[in-house]
């Protein structure tokens, strides 16, 4: 897009690389020296000129970004029932000890871990699986990819409920179809079973999430050398070996990618839960953002609450290290 | 040269043996291929068809056979919701919100990224690495603290908190456009600077202009997310008018006398503008999608 919007842009490119032909050492380093200056003088270096386009946005992300980050590592330092603001109480790491004596609290860290581990296997398998089926176009290929797509624009409330109303056992819609083919065998009460809710809201989370990993793929793809490809057919290689011994092994950074920006989203599981289960039955859905949002805002408990988002938030910041560094490692390839 | 032909050959006689021997097997793939992406599609297309449907038939009906298409169709569900009114409310309020915070998000976002890209100053990275980490914070993370936060400036209850709070929701645009901004090339902006024009000419003249397919992407992504926004809302705001569309239908769903249609008609509604953008924008979504994973 970048080159097909600035024709001028790259005329005026291949003009200027013309005029500067170095000649000789000498005038080489002339050369040099007189592009250093130049390069000074258009990569503006005034702190103040630079601070008049980032600190507008600066404010936004600083006062309601970065300060409830900071306020929320705070609270968690604290006992407060969040009604009055003198009863904050600073108790130390009195939250954090009893975080690891609350059952409840392991159980959700247990189901943050499952969700990361399964969401993430199964978002790669789907989105690389299907990326692969549509990577060249063919007949309904571009119907294919913008169905896809369509989960991830949708409400995660609206989707949820959806669920919800699908899997009711009473008035729902999957048990009387499982009986319709002859699988009544496994009807059931679906989001009120504990062994089957989470299950379900796994499913929905890859269900919701595959199509944008799938573009990821595909631009991944995209960016592959032709000939490559073209060299394995010429060896023979059949389609399959061409995926697993071609294909895979130079998508190595795309996968790393997806992989990274799975996991961050993992994290982030909390409408569908919510809506869908609000964390039951008995907590067997229960994650971190649901446990610390009860303890907030129904049981009054804000310091809690925060120590529970807090260790939420270290484990986002963990997988954001890794993200910046992938983000850098991208800009300067 | 003539060593290379044997092989060649070889190559080309096994290539067509496989295409005699593997046109039936080349049937059979793609009719898997067909199959498998047609099943995926379906667990997507059905679920907003029949949601579409029920929403156009009578309460009654539906809860006796879900599936029996015979019975009374019409527009009696939304005409009723139209009625009581409330549902406009929220589709005022959300409308209202995100068109303010997606042009705010916009203008921040453009603004920032040329900052980013065309200025040197000290610790500039570091405010950029700090800005891209907002791309992995959950929001729900930040609730709880945020609402004590805005409660201090008496913005609970207020647009303007949701609006300041998306406001904040830059790192995506900020990331995209810089990316963008640096794959100008530099010569564009010598030449602007021989012409004799200031930093803020060239930014508003040059720059600008030539960020439109960029910006725009950025705008319908931001839209999607401020859209489809649940958690902010659900603390922010206690009024009932001034729910935006997602608590809304969280709430009118929940209430135990509202019939099954008319549930579907609240959420076919709630789909609707976004789905309808979709298919309007598909093709400028699905090339910022592209864009921005190459990036990412």
């Amino acid at each position: 897009m970048a080159r097909t919007d600035m024709p001028g842009a790259a005329a005026i490119s291949t003009g200027r690389q013309a005029s500067t032909r170095p000649g000789n050492k000498e005038s080489r380093r002339e050369d040099r020296r007189r592009s250093d200056r130049r390069r000074k003088r258009l990569q503006g270096h005034s702190a103040l000129g630079a601070t008049g386009f980032i600190l507008p946005g600066y404010i936004f992300y600083g006062g309601f970004l970065l300060i409830p980050l900071i306020l929320t590592l705070l609270l968690s330092f604290t006992s407060w029932d969040g009604i009055s603001y003198d009863n904050i109480q600073p108790n130390g790491v009195e939250n954090y000890i009893q975080l690891t004596r609350d059952p409840v609290f392991l159980q959700a860290l247990a189901h943050n871990g499952i969700f990361l581990v399964t969401t993430i296997v199964l978002k790669v398998i789907v989105s690389f699986g299907l990326a692969l089926a549509v990577r060249r176009a063919f007949l309904g290929s571009g119907f294919f990819r913008a169905v896809f797509v369509i989960p991830s624009i949708l409400s995660l409330i609206v989707v949820s409920l959806l669920l919800k109303f699908f899997l009711d056992p009473n008035n729902g819609l999957i048990n009387p179809a499982l009986k319709a083919v002859g699988l009544g065998g496994l009807a059931g009460p679906w989001l009120s079973d504990p062994s089957r809710a989470l299950p379900m809201l796994i499913l929905l989370d890859v269900w919701l999430g595959f199509g944008l990993f799938l573009f990821v793929f595909l631009a991944g793809m995209s960016s592959l050398p032709a000939e490559v490809s073209e060299a394995a057919k010429v060896d023979g290689a059949k389609p399959w070996q061409e995926t697993l011994f071609v294909t895979i092994p130079l998508l190595g950074p795309t996968f790393r990618l997806v992989f990274l920006l799975a996991a961050i989203e993992s994290l982030k599981v909390f409408a569908t839960v919510y809506v869908a289960t609000s964390g039951g039955p008995n907590h067997a859905t229960e994650v971190l953002a649901t446990w610390a949002f009860f303890q907030a805002f129904t049981g009054n408990k804000v310091g809690y609450g925060s120590a529970i988002m807090t260790v939420l938030l270290v484990a986002t910041l963990i997988l954001a290290f890794f993200y910046v560094r992938a983000n850098q490692k991208g800009q300067q390839r | 040269m003539t060593v290379g032909n044997p092989t060649t050959e070889l190559v080309l006689e096994d290539a067509r043996n496989e295409n005699t021997r593997g046109r039936a097997s080349a049937v059979v793939r793609r009719v898997i291929l067909y199959v498998v992406l047609g099943i995926v599609s379906l667990t997507i297309i059905l679920p907003v068809l029949w949601m579409l449907s029920t929403s156009l038939r009578d309460n009654g009906s539906v809860l006796i056979h879900p599936f029996d298409f015979s019975g009374k169709w019409g527009f009696d569900n939304y005409i009723s919701l139209f009625t009581s009114g409330e549902i406009l409310d929220w589709l005022g309020s959300s409308i209202f919100v995100n068109v303010v915070s997606v042009a705010l998000i916009g203008v921040l976002s453009v603004l920032g990224a040329y900052g980013f890209s065309a200025y040197n100053f000290r610790g500039k990275n570091v405010l950029f690495v700090i800005v891209i980490v907002g791309l992995t914070i959950p929001p729900q993370a930040l609730v709880i603290a945020g609402f004590r936060w805005i409660s201090l400036f008496d913005l609970q209850d207020t647009y303007l908190s949701l609006i300041f709070t998306y406001g904040g929701w830059t790192s995506f645009g900020i990331l995209l456009m810089r990316n963008f901004f640096d794959s100008v090339p530099k010569e564009l902006r010598e030449a602007a600077i021989m012409d004799g024009a200031s930093q803020l000419r060239i930014f508003a003249q040059v720059y600008l202009p030539l960020a439109r397919s960029p910006l725009v992407t950025v705008l319908i992504f931001t839209a999607v997310w401020v859209w489809n926004d649940f958690i902010y809302p659900l603390v922010y705001i206690q009024t009932e008018q001034m729910y935006t569309l997602p608590v809304g239908v969280l709430q009118f769903t929940g209430r135990t006398t509202v019939e099954l249609a008319t549930q579907m008609a609240v959420l076919t509604f709630a789909t609707a503008l976004p789905l309808i953008m979709y298919l309007i924008f598909r093709k400028q979504f699905m090339r910022g999608l592209l864009e921005g994973a190459v990036k990412g």
